[in-house]
C-alpha cells in the first residue's frame, strides 16, 4: 500500500449513515482550504462555528466546523472537522466537492492515526493500542486498549529502558574514564541491578500471553467424536447456524471459527471435524486439520456422546486446568446413569447449558484474569522485549564470567537497541547524561 | 613561489595537521600565522592521547599526520591506559615536554615540501558571488589568492577571560583576538553558539613537597605513539597523585560567590566532563575529596600543570585553596587558573569534509568547531587539509571516514549532524562499532585509505605493507592448525565437544587459554613475532562480535549512499513534524543515513524521507525517459 504524505486526506469518521450526524475528518496541508471551497469562513482555530457548505452557489449543509492548527491537532497536521447531517447524499456532496479541487483523496484505514505517529503526536505502542480500541468488541479489550492508550506498555518499557540506560551509563563510566575513581565495584554491583531489571522484564513477559490472548481472542477447539453434537453446540454457542447440522457422522470437515463475547473476553470458538480413524481422504484431512487447530487452542472442549468409546477420552488425555469434558445427549439416557465428574448436558433438551456456559468461563478467567494487567499485546512487543532480556542475560553473564567491560558493554547496546523498537531509540547522550550525573568525573 | 593553493589559517594542531595534509597532497600551501613561534603550542595540558584521544592519535598517524610522530619526539611518560580492560578500549596517553613538541611539529612543518609559513594576521576572506572562496586579505592590505581555505582559528571568536571578577577579551592569554575574521564569519552568516571552558592554576614545582605524594610513573618500556616509531629516546618522568580535602571544599563553597560561573557572569555552556573545582564541589556534595595529578610541563621546566582544579576563583582565592592541598602548602602560582568563554562556528554548517555548506573552498577546523582537545583538533584538520588539497586538485573533495572506519569518522559525522551543548570530546562510548576500532589496528582501517588519496608518504606506505603481509601470513598460519574438541579436551582444553575443529586462532582469543599454552600445543606458534601474535590474539577476541555487527554496518553504509538530491527542501516533504523539519533544514544531511542519526528524526519520518527520495528518482527517470 503506498501512502503519499504530500496528499491532503479526508474520510467519514463517524459509522454508521442515516446517524444523525456525521464527521467527515480532513488533514494535511489543504485542510485549511476547505472553508474555501465549501464557501464558508475560517473562525478561529479550535472553535466550533456553524457554516454553510456549499459548492459554488449550490448549498448542500449546515454544519458545525472546528479548525485545528497543526502540530496542535490529532495528526500534527492542519485538520479541519466538519460535522454534517448524517444522510448518504449529504456526506456525498460534501467529499465529492473537495475531491473535485483535486489534492484531496480518501484516507486509507488507518491513516490518520498512522501520521500522528510520524509526526511524532503519539507512540507507536499509544497508536496500536487507539487501533486496538477501535477494534475492542468486548468490555475486557475495551480496558486493555485503553490502559494501552493511556501509556500502560510505554510507563513499564519507560522504566525498563530507564534501568538499562542506567546500567549501560555506568559500565560505559567505567571504561571511558579510568582514572577518575571509578572503582571496579561499580561493576560488581551492576550484576544486582541487571538482576533486578531481568527479573521485571520475566515478569512482564510471563503474563501468559493475557494480553494478546485478549487482543486476539481466547481459542476454545470443539472436538470429539463424530456425531457428538459440536456442530449443535458451536451453532448453539454462537447464536447463528456456522455449521451444517445432521445425523450422518463425519458432516464436518473444515474447521469454521464463531467468535462470541464470554464474560466480556473475546472468545474464538472452533467446529471441528469428528475424530475417527476413516479411509475417506477429505475426512482426513479434516480430522488432520483438527488436530493442528485444537495443539494450538487455548483450550480444548472435549465432546463426548454416550455411545462414545471408553478409550477415546483417554487418548486425548485432557488437562482439567484448561479442557472441558462435556457428555452431550444425555437426554437418551436413563436418570441414573449420569456421571456426576463430567459435565452432562443435552443441546436437544437444554440440560445444563447454563454450567457449560460457567464452566467455560471458569476456563477462560483461569487463563485470563491475572494478579497485574498484561502490558504485551502484540508479538512485536513481545518479540523485542524477550530479545533485550537475552542480551541483558548475557551481559549478566559476561560479567559474571568477569570478561572485560567493553564485551559486557556490547551485549547492553543490543538489549537497550530491541527496547528501542518498543519505546523509542537510546542515544549516547541519554548514557553520558547519566554518566555525569551519577559520578564526578573529569579534570 | 609558485601560485599559492591552499591556505590555512592558525598554527595550533589543527592548522598544522591541515597544512601539512595538503602539501603531502603535492598542493602548494601556506600556513598563515599571527606568530610563527607559536607553531604546535600545547596550550592547556601538557598531554595527549587517553581514551578515544589516543585512537584518534593513531588514526591521525595512520594518515601520515603529525601529531603521533611529535608526541613520541616530545614524550617524558607514556601510559597506555585501561591496561586491565580489553585492546577495543585501551588508549594510549603521553605527557610531554611542551617545548619539545612544538619544535617537533614545527621543525616538520618547516621541511615539508610545498608548504610555506606566512607571519601575518589575516583580516577578511574574499569570495566570489557564486560562494566560491578565492583568497584572503591580510592586515597589510595584501591579498592572497587560493581555491581552498581551512579556518582553524581557536577560540578567537568573542572570547572573554574570566578571572574572579575580572573580564579581559582574549583569544588565549597573551594573543590577541582577531576582529576581522569575526566580522567575516558574522558577515557570510554562519551560525554561532558560545562555550566555556577553563584551566588550572600553573604550579612552580621547586615549591612543591614531592616527597609526600604518590608517585605514578609511566609504562616501561613506553609503548610509543606512532606506528613508524620504534624506541623512545627521551628521558621519562613521574607523574604524583594528591587530592583535595574538605578544607579546600571549604574555602570553595565560601568564595562561590566570587566565581563567575555562579555569580552568573558566564553564559557560555562548560563541559560536564571537565567540570572546574568548583562545579565537582557543588554537584558532587557529599564527596569529600577529589584527586589531582600533579603533570611536569617539561624536562627544563618546574612547571606542574595540577590537573583537576581547573577554576576560574580570583587569584588570592586560588593561592588560598591550592595551599589547603596535600603537597602543596606552601606552592607558589606560577598563573592562575581562569576560564574562557568564546563563540563556535554551529558544525552542522559542515559537510563531512569540513567544508561549509555555504561556501565552496571554505573549510574550518579545530575549537572553532566546538570540540575540545588537541587530537579533536588535529584529526578535523587532518580531514580538512587533505579535502582542501583536493579542492586545489580540482577532484571532488570526498576523503570522509565513515563511523565503521575509525573515531575520526565518528567525530566529524557527530559534529556535523547534532547539536552541541558542550564543547565536544571523544569518548570510547560514542564509537557504536567500538570493538573494531582499536588503538592497535588504526594503521590497517586506514592507512591504505590514506595511500590512495595520496596523503601516506613512500616510507610509511612501504611499512604499512610489510606489516600487513606479516599478519596476514601469522593469521594464516594461526588458521590452519586445527584440532578436535575431543583432541582438545584430552590436552586440558574444554571446549564445546561439538565435532567442530577449532584453529589456533579461535584458541588464540579465548581468555581462558594464554599464549603459553598454544605454545605447548603447537611449537611451530613461537615463530610467530610477539607483536604480530598479540595483534591476531585482539582480532581473534572481538571476531563473534565484529561478525554480528557486520549487518548493522550494511544497513549504515546502505543508508549512507542514499543520497538527497542536492539543495533539497526539507519543507517541501509532506507529513514531517514541525520539529523534524526544523531539525533536517539546520543541519540539510547530505544522506538519509546523517538525516536518521539527527535528533528529533524518528524511523518514522527517516521512512518518510526514504520514500520522498525513491519517489524524486522514479520521478526523474521517468521524466529522463519522456523527455
Ligand atoms: N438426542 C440428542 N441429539 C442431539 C443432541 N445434540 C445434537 N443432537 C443430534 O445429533 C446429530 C449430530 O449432531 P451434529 O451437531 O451434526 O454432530 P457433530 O458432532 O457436529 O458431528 P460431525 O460433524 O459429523 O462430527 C444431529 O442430528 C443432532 O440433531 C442432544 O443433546 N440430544
Ligand atoms: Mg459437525
Amino acid at each position: 500500500m503506498s501512502q503519499n504524505f504530500e496528499d491532503t486526506i479526508l474520510a467519514l469518521a463517524t459509522g454508521s449513515l442515516h446517524a444523525a450526524t456525521a464527521l467527515i475528518r480532513i488533514s494535511g496541508n489543504a485542510a485549511s482550504t476547505t472553508a474555501n471551497i465549501l464557501g464558508f469562513k475560517l473562525q478561529k482555530q479550535r472553535l466550533a462555528s456553524v457554516a454553510i457548505l456549499k459548492d459554488g452557489e449550490r448549498k448542500l449543509d449546515e454544519a458545525l466546523v472546528i479548525f485545528f492548527k497543526g502540530p496542535r491537532s490529532y495528526t500534527g497536521e492542519d485538520v479541519m472537522e466538519l460535522h454534517v447531517h448524517g444522510g448518504r447524499a449529504v456526506i456525498e456532496a460534501v467529499i465529492n466537492t473537495l475531491q473535485k479541487q483535486g489534492g484531496f483523496r480518501i484516507a486509507e484505514p488507518g491513516e490518520f492515526t498512522k501520521r500522528a505517529v510520524l509526526n511524532g503526536k503519539m507512540d507507536l505502542t499509544k497508536a496500536e493500542g487507539i487501533n486496538d480500541l477501535i477494534q475492542a468488541e468486548t468490555e475486557a479489550q475495551r480496558v486493555q486498549s485503553f490502559a494501552q492508550v493511556d501509556g500502560a506498555l510505554s510507563e513499564i518499557a519507560f522504566g525498563w529502558r530507564e534501568k538499562a540506560i542506567k546500567i549501560a551509563a555506568h559500565v560505559e563510566a567505567y571504561i571511558d574514564f579510568p582514572d577518575e575513581e571509578i572503582p571496579e565495584s561499580t561493576l560488581t554491583s551492576l550484576g544486582d541491578e541487571m538482576s533486578v531489571l531481568i527479573r521485571d522484564i520475566e515478569k512482564g513477559l510471563n503474563d501468559g500471553r493475557r494480553g494478546e490472548i485478549l487482543r486476539e481472542g481466547f481459542r476454545v477447539a470443539v472436538i470429539g467424536p463424530p456425531n457428538a453434537g459440536k456442530s449443535t453446540l458451536v451453532n448453539w454457542l454462537s447464536k447463528r447456524p456456522v455449521s451444517i447440522i445432521s445425523e450422518q457422522p463425519g458432516t464436518t470437515r473444515d474447521v469454521l471459527e464463531a467468535s462470541l463475547d464470554l464474560g466480556g473476553y473475546p472468545v474464538i470458538i472452533a467446529d471441528t471435524a469428528g475424530l475417527r480413524a476413516s479411509t475417506d481422504p477429505i475426512e482426513n484431512e479434516g480430522i488432520k486439520r483438527a488436530q493442528e487447530w485444537a495443539k494450538t487452542a487455548n483450550s480444548r472442549l472435549i465432546l463426548l456422546e454416550p455411545s462414545t468409546e471408553a478409550g477415546f477420552l483417554e487418548r486425548l488425555k485432557p488437562n482439567p486446568e484448561r479442557d472441558l469434558v462435556v457428555l452431550n445427549k444425555i437426554d437418551l439416557l436413563p436418570r441414573d446413569l449420569k456421571k456426576e465428574e463430567t459435565l452432562a448436558i443435552s443441546l436437544k433438551d437444554e440440560i445444563g447449558l447454563d454450567k457449560l456456559l460457567n464452566g467455560l468461563k471458569k476456563i477462560v478467567s483461569k487463563r485470563m484474569v491475572g494478579k497485574e494487567p498484561p502490558v504485551i499485546t502484540r508479538t512485536r512487543h513481545r518479540e523485542a522485549l524477550q530479545s533485550c532480556l537475552n542480551s541483558i542475560k548475557s551481559a549478566k553473564t559476561a560479567l559474571l564470567l568477569g570478561e572485560e567491560p567493553e564485551i559486557v558493554a556490547e551485549e547492553l547496546r543490543a538489549s537497550t537497541k530491541s527496547l528501542g523498537r518498543v519505546v523509542g531509540a537510546v542515544d549516547v547522550e541519554d548514557l553520558l547524561d547519566v554518566v555525569f550525573g551519577d559520578f564526578c568525573i573529569g579534570k | 613561489m609558485t601560485e599559492t593553493k591552499v591556505i590555512v589559517i592558525g598554527g595550533g594542531h589543527a592548522g598544522a595537521e591541515a597544512a601539512a595534509a595538503s602539501a603531502r597532497l603535492g598542493v602548494p600551501t601556506v600556513l598563515i600565522t599571527q606568530k610563527k613561534e607559536t607553531i604546535g603550542e600545547m596550550s592547556c595540558n601538557p598531554a595527549i592521547g587517553g581514551l578515544g584521544k589516543g585512537h584518534l592519535v593513531r588514526e591521525i598517524d595512520a594518515l601520515d599526520g603529525l601529531m603521533a610522530k611529535a608526541a613520541d619526539a616530545s614524550g617524558i611518560q607514556f601510559r597506555v591506559l585501561n591496561r586491565s580492560k580489553g585492546p577495543a578500549v585501551r588508549g594510549p596517553r603521553i605527557q610531554a615536554d611542551r617545548d619539545l613538541y612544538k619544535e617537533a611539529v614545527q621543525q616538520t612543518l618547516f621541511q615539508q615540501d610545498n608548504l610555506s609559513i606566512m607571519e601575518a594576521t589575516v583580516e577578511d576572506v574574499v569570495c566570489e558571488k557564486t560562494g566560491v572562496v578565492t583568497g584572503v586579505v591580510l592586515s597589510s592590505g595584501e591579498k592572497v589568492a587560493c581555491s581552498a581555505l581551512v579556518l582553524t582559528t581557536g577560540t578567537f571568536l568573542r572570547g572573554v577571560i574570566h578571572l574572579g571578577e575580572s573580564k579581559t577579551p582574549a583569544g588565549r592569554i597573551g594573543d590577541e583576538p582577531s576582529i576581522g575574521l569575526a566580522l567575516t564569519l558574522e558577515k557570510f552568516g554562519f551560525a554561532l553558539s558560545r562555550l566555556k571552558t577553563g584551566t588550572p592554576p600553573r604550579l612552580d614545582g621547586k615549591t612543591i613537597a614531592w616527597g609526600s605524594l604518590l608517585e605514578q610513573n609511566g609504562d616501561c618500556p613506553p609503548e610509543p605513539l606512532s606506528y613508524l616509531t620504534d624506541e623512545i629516546q627521551n628521558e621519562q618522568r613521574s607523574c604524583f597523585i594528591t587530592n583535595t580535602n574538605e578544607t579546600t571544599h571549604a574555602i570553595i563553597t565560601k568564595n562561590l560567590n566570587k566565581s563567575p560561573i555562579y555569580s552568573g557572569q558566564i553564559e557560555g555552556v562548560g563541559p560536564r566532563y571537565c567540570p572546574s573545582i568548583e562545579d565537582k564541589v557543588v554537584r558532587f556534595a557529599d564527596k569529600n575529596k577529589h584527586q589531582i595529578f600533579l603533570e611536569p610541563e617539561g624536562l627544563n621546566t618546574d612547571t606542574v600543570y595540577p590537573n583537576g582544579i581547573s577554576t576560574s576563583l580570583p587569584a588570592d582565592v586560588q593561592e588560598h585553596l591550592v595551599r589547603s592541598i596535600a603537597g602543596l602548602e606552601n606552592v607558589r602560582i606560577i598563573r592562575p587558573g581562569y576560564a574562557i568563554e568564546y563563540d563556535h562556528v554551529d558544525a552542522r554548517e559542515l559537510k563531512h569534509t569540513l567544508e561549509t555548506k555555504k561556501m565552496a573552498g571554505f573549510f574550518m577546523a579545530g575549537q572553532i568547531t566546538g570540540t575540545t582537545g588537541y587530537e579533536e583538533a588535529a584529526g578535523q584538520g587532518l580531514i580538512a587539509g587533505i579535502n582542501a588539497g583536493l579542492v586545489a586538485l580540482a577532484k571532488e573533495p570526498n576523503f570522509i571516514i565513515d563511523r565503521a572506519e575509525g573515531y575520526l569518522g565518528v567525530m566529524i559525522d557527530d559534529l556535523v549532524t547534532k547539536e552541541i551543548k558542550e564543547p565536544y570530546r571523544m569518548f570510547t562510548s560514542r564509537a557504536e562499532y567500538r570493538l573494531q576500532l582499536r588503538a592497535d589496528n588504526a594503521d590497517i582501517r586506514l592507512t591504505e585509505k590514506g595511500v590512495r588519496i595520496g596523503c601516506v608518504s613512500e616510507y610509511r606506505k612501504g611499512r604499512f605493507e610489510k606489516k600487513r603481509s606479516n599478519i596476514e601470513k601469522a593469521e594464516d598460519t594461526l588458521k590452519m592448525l586445527k584440532l578436535s574438541p575431543s583432541a582438545l579436551s584430552k590436552l586440558g582444553i574444554a571446549v564445546n565437544q561439538d565435532g567442530i575443529k577449532r584453529s589456533a586462532h579461535e584458541l588464540l582469543g579465548h581468555r581462558d587459554i594464554g599464549k603459553e599454552r598454544l605454545l605447548e600445543i603447537w611449537p611451530e606458534v613461537g615463530q610467530i613475532p610477539q607483536q604480530y601474535l598479540e595483534l591476531c590474539r585482539n582480532n581473534s577476541m572481538y571476531e563473534s562480535y565484529v561478525r554480528r555487527q557486520e549487518a548493522d554496518i550494511e544497513a549504515y553504509r546502505k543508508d549512507e549512499n542514499l543520497v538527497f538530491p542536492k539543495g533539497m527542501d526539507f519543507c517541501s516533504v509532506g507529513g514531517l513534524s514541525n520539529e523534524a523539519r526544523q531539525a533536517l533544514e539546520t543541519v540539510k544531511p547530505q544522506t538519509l543515513g546523517q538525516a536518521a542519526r539527527i535528533p528529533g528524526i524518528t524511523p518514522a519520518a527517516a521512512i518518510i524521507l526514504l520514500r520522498h527520495v525513491r519517489a524524486q528518482g522514479r520521478r526523474r527517470r521517468h521524466l529522463q525517459g519522456s523527455g
